[in-house]
């Protein structure tokens, strides 16, 4: 039944204190988050940490929320701060000891491992993700947005707080740098 | 081709948003540059191939773990009026509640008995003998 509402009706339900509804929106919106978090910080708990802070951080603002954007772009906009957020923790916690970089390839390897799929795919995700830990997290905040969400460069703008301008001087930095990963990912294979 | 303009009008490309100017400004360039056209369709691929492999879940227990910590928030939220506050407060009765009443009753008799006498209140309290202090005048 819930699976029929609109976003708007099942927003309504929630404020009316169904949270049913609110799980039907998780439901609905958990391959945005989870490609949002996951592309940012790689797979694993820490993803799925801010995965789940990004539906907290929705259920409790949902009160606020007034329906100027779609839903979509609210919940991707929350999800993108929040793996922000948790890159600079991050930065704070490892970086004396560390490279973030190598640690996020080894998360990617991990994960690959564990997929079932070993064929043509398995690579592709690999080299992806690899190419996108080794970009700088406001490069690769743009990358996500606009490269696997879609968003237009003015709404990537709008959900960061930056310019246009800055959007795109950072998505062509961005592509040159997955483009030269990627190539040299298969180049060396 | 990796100046601003360039990127924007290759980006509005890709959304489909290309105006009749600028549509005929990227195919200028195109003229000017060849190789545009294959960066555009390098870019476009680039863009599918990423949203393809994108991860899409976090697995099958996502929803449930959400739920589950929605209501043990609502659980450790605490309750203005919950029965231990008001045990709390119960209890604070003869310590604060009791000595605060009894003072609020002598002001006002002396009060009375002041207004009644038209002295001042500090008189009534401190400095007149027990006669003149109607206390019970209010009643």
């Amino acid at each position: 039944m819930l699976e029929t509402y609109s976003d708007t009706e099942l927003i309504a339900a929630v404020k009316g204190g169904n949270q049913r509804a609110f799980g039907e929106i998780v439901r609905r919106y958990e391959g945005t988050v989870a490609s949002t978090t996951i592309s940012m910080l790689g797979p694993g708990s820490e993803a799925e940490d801010a995965g789940q802070e990004t539906m907290i951080k929705l259920f409790k603002s949902l009160d606020r929320f007034k329906g100027q954007s779609k839903l979509s772009t609210y919940v991707t906009r929350i999800a993108i701060n929040t793996s922000l957020d948790s890159l600079r923790r991050r930065k704070k916690r490892m970086s004396r000891f560390f490279s973030m970089t190598d640690d996020e390839g080894t998360k990617w390897d991990n994960y690959i491992a564990s997929d079932s799929d070993q064929g043509r795919d398995f690579e592709l995700k690999q080299a992806i993700g690899k190419a996108m830990a080794s970009l700088k997290p406001e490069f690769r905040a743009v990358a996500v947005l606009r490269l696997i969400q879609g968003f237009s460069t003015r709404e990537v703008a709008d959900m960061l707080g930056i310019e246009t301008g800055t959007v795109l001087s950072r998505l062509s930095r961005a592509k040159a740098q997955l483009a030269d990963g990627l190539r040299e990912d298969f180049r060396n294979e | 081709m990796n100046d601003i303009r360039t990127q924007y009008l290759i980006e509005r490309a890709i959304d489909g948003n290309l105006t009749s100017e600028e549509q005929q400004e990227l195919q200028d360039l195109k003229t000017l540059y060849p190789e545009l056209e294959r960066q555009i369709s390098a870019e476009v691929n680039l863009a599918n191939l990423m949203q393809r492999q994108a991860p899409s879940s976090f697995g099958p227990d996502f929803q449930a773990k959400v739920m589950d910590q929605i209501a043990r928030e609502a659980e450790s939220r605490p309750v203005l009026f919950d029965a231990d506050f008001t045990d709390r407060l119960w209890n604070l009765f003869p310590k604060v509640g009791l000595p605060s009443l009894g003072t609020a009753c002598v002001f006002m008799f002396a009060n009375a008995s002041a207004a009644a006498a038209e002295i001042p209140i500090i008189d009534a309290l401190f400095g007149l003998p027990s006669e003149q202090l109607q206390m019970f005048s209010i009643f």
